[in-house]
């Protein structure tokens, strides 16, 4: 205790040196607060943007075209398989030709909407119209209502067996926008029941599944995959590896940024830890004399790291927040939201104050050995 | 006969690598406890070097030192600091407080470098000791905020707080007048008798030497006097 009260006192009595490492360390942290919080946002958004709404884990049949039987105990099953899984919802899809003056290839996909909703959130989507909500009602999306000009109330006849000439008349109940061009462009949604009836199957296409941490996709696509031999079981990341390596890349071109930061705090401190010594060598010769032993000289210093850790990490943090506040008031897009939404992770934010506490003690240990070393008889000579 | 408490062993000293300087030569010497010993000489007679050598703050080149019996060349560097902590107290020509403590709290730093609390008898006697050198009234000002006497005092304080059975004092007054050195040295004196703590203490003014009981002079290393007053 008595190390840290010296070191305490050794600190207050250069304010203007104990300020300007801990601002130097405060910037150091904040930056690596700053920097982490905008990647994280950053690869949230993209995640969010390529996958939130989308099937992380699908299930279909081996055997292309076939459809799974749509068996309530499965569904039942799967949604109490494993914790992760968040969403499980079944859909019917099939190719299909809307007729008209020019025929439009698009996809029928047939959906309950209350389990989709986690997924597509079709619900919310809605532009205008509402959802279906009896028989032969479909929703289209907004580019392919602009491009085949048609109004809500419409009716439009649906192409879905060319062979066969299965078709069906069907009637526009609302409008979406997913987010997403080609699926406004080429999804139609209906009811699970209604696009069963116009395919004339009973089956379903696929599972689809949402996780609660998307990463998690794969380990449990390889347990489903596991326990169901007999169907195809996929997940996004498989068919994402180019996202994957542009959020590795970002991830660590981020850890290299932040390490370089901390890098280059450690060394401040030592280096300013280190003219510290000399400048209380005095001191030392005087508490050595009185007979402090090597180890408590050493633990001086190790404080004195740990105290302008401590400072400049809490202050860093501090400041972190405020520039990534101050970045979310003024980076924004045309209608006020924020070019990259900021992920404020606490646990994130703990572990960059830890570690800068932690390098601020290490960068002491090299100042801490040259106090142990510090001749008392050198001192007392030289006055 | 009373107890020796400090001795000397032929002790010698060498400075230098490639031109070697000698400036001690075979010293050996007895110190009694409760005494008040005077170390006089010129400059570079090497006073200082076996002062410090006494207080284990430098090692000589050859002989030994004994405390209280004990050879302090076989003790580590733990053991040492345990030593001066609790057996010797050093007063410096420079007072050599520490600036960013009061003068209360420099007085304790000897006790509190070992143990963190301090306990009421401890914290009493800093208060007595205070009052003996007579620092109670800037008891809570910084060491820098102290007249040089003042300091002094304080270092004197702080020499005796672990109440150590000897005191190394080296030109004790050389930085103050000569009104505050003859109160310094009636202060050492009081302590002597009250405390009968051990004193050796260097100066270059034999007046002050005058007033000891015993004067050892040195002359380029070698005992030239050796007197009981």
């Amino acid at each position: 205790m008595i190390s840290l009260k010296i070191a305490a006192r050794f600190l207050f009595s250069s304010k203007t040196q104990t300020a300007l490492i801990t601002i130097g360390i405060a910037i150091g942290v904040s930056v690596q607060v700053f920097i982490g919080s905008l990647i994280q946002g950053l690869q949230n958004d993209l995640i969010d943007t390529t996958i939130g709404n989308r099937s992380q884990i699908t299930i279909q049949s081996t055997q292309e075209g076939e459809l799974l039987e749509d068996d309530p105990q499965r569904l039942d099953a799967l949604q109490n398989y494993d914790s992760r899984i968040t969403v499980v919802s079944r859909v019917v899809e099939s190719p299909a030709n809307i007729i008209g003056d020019t025929n439009a290839q698009v996809l029928l996909r047939g959906l309950n909407f209350e389990e989709s909703d986690p997924i597509y959130n079709v619900d919310n989507n809605i532009t205008e119209g509402r959802l279906p909500e009896s028989d032969q009602e479909i929703v289209l999306g907004t580019t392919l209502m602009e491009k085949r000009n048609l109004s809500v109330g419409d009716s439009v006849n649906i192409l879905v067996d060319p062979e066969e000439g299965l078709s069906a008349a069907m009637t526009i109940s609302g409008v979406f926008d997913l987010g997403s061009a080609s699926i406004n462009d080429t999804w139609i949604l209906t009811s699970l029941e209604n696009a069963k009836a116009l395919l004339d199957v009973n089956g379903l296409s696929a599972y689809e599944m949402q996780v609660d941490d998307v990463f998690d996709s794969a380990a449990i696509q390889e347990s489903l995959q596991n326990t169901y031999p007999e169907l195809k079981v996929s997940e996004w990341q498989a068919q994402n590896q180019d996202l994957l390596s542009g959020l590795e890349g970002q991830s660590i071109s981020s850890t290299m940024i932040q390490v370089f930061v901390m890098v280059s705090v450690v060394l401040g401190i030592s280096s300013v830890l280190a003219i510290t010594v000399l400048q209380k060598s005095r001191q030392l010769g005087i508490l050595k004399a009185m007979g402090i032993t090597d180890g408590k000289a050493s633990l001086i210093f190790l404080s004195e790291g740990l105290i302008l850790g401590v400072m400049g990490a809490v202050l860093g943090v501090l400041f972190g927040l405020f520039l990534a506040f101050m970045f979310t008031q003024f980076a924004v897009n045309p209608d006020g939201t924020p070019v990259v939404a900021l992920y404020i992770n606490p646990p994130f934010i703990a572990l960059s104050a830890v570690i800068a506490a932690s390098a601020s003690v290490l960068a002491a240990l090299i100042p801490a050995r040259k106090s142990a070393k510090l001749s008392v008889i050198e001192v007392i000579r030289n006055g | 006969m009373a107890k020796t408490i400090l001795e000397l062993n032929n002790i010698e000293k060498v400075y230098g690598e490639k031109v070697k300087t000698k400036v001690l030569h075979g010293i050996n010497l007895m110190f009694s406890e409760h005494s008040f010993n005077a170390i006089i000489g010129q400059s570079g007679s090497g006073k200082s070097t076996l002062l410090n050598i006494m207080g284990t703050l430098d090692n000589p080149s050859n002989g030994y030192v004994e405390i209280d019996g004990t050879r302090t060349d076989r003790m580590n560097k733990k053991a040492l600091a345990k030593l001066r902590n609790s057996t010797i107290g050093f007063i410096f020509q420079y007072h050599y407080l520490l600036p960013e403590f009061t003068a209360r709290e420099n007085i304790l730093m000897p006790h509190r470098i070992t143990q963190d609390k301090v306990p009421k008898a401890v914290s009493d006697y800093a208060d007595e000791l205070m009052e003996v050198v007579g620092i109670a009234d800037v008891k809570n000002n910084l060491a820098g905020e102290m007249s040089g006497g003042q300091q002094q005092r304080t270092a004197i304080a702080r020499a005796l707080l672990n109440k150590p059975r000897v005191i190394l004092a080296d030109e004790p007054t050389g930085s103050l007048d000569s009104e505050t050195t003859d109160r310094v040295y009636e202060l050492l004196k009081k302590i002597n008798k009250t405390y009968g703590t051990t004193f050796i203490v260097i100066t270059h003014d034999r007046r002050v030497a005058e007033k000891t009981d015993r004067i050892i002079q040195l002359e380029d290393g070698f005992i030239e006097m050796d007197v009981t007053t």
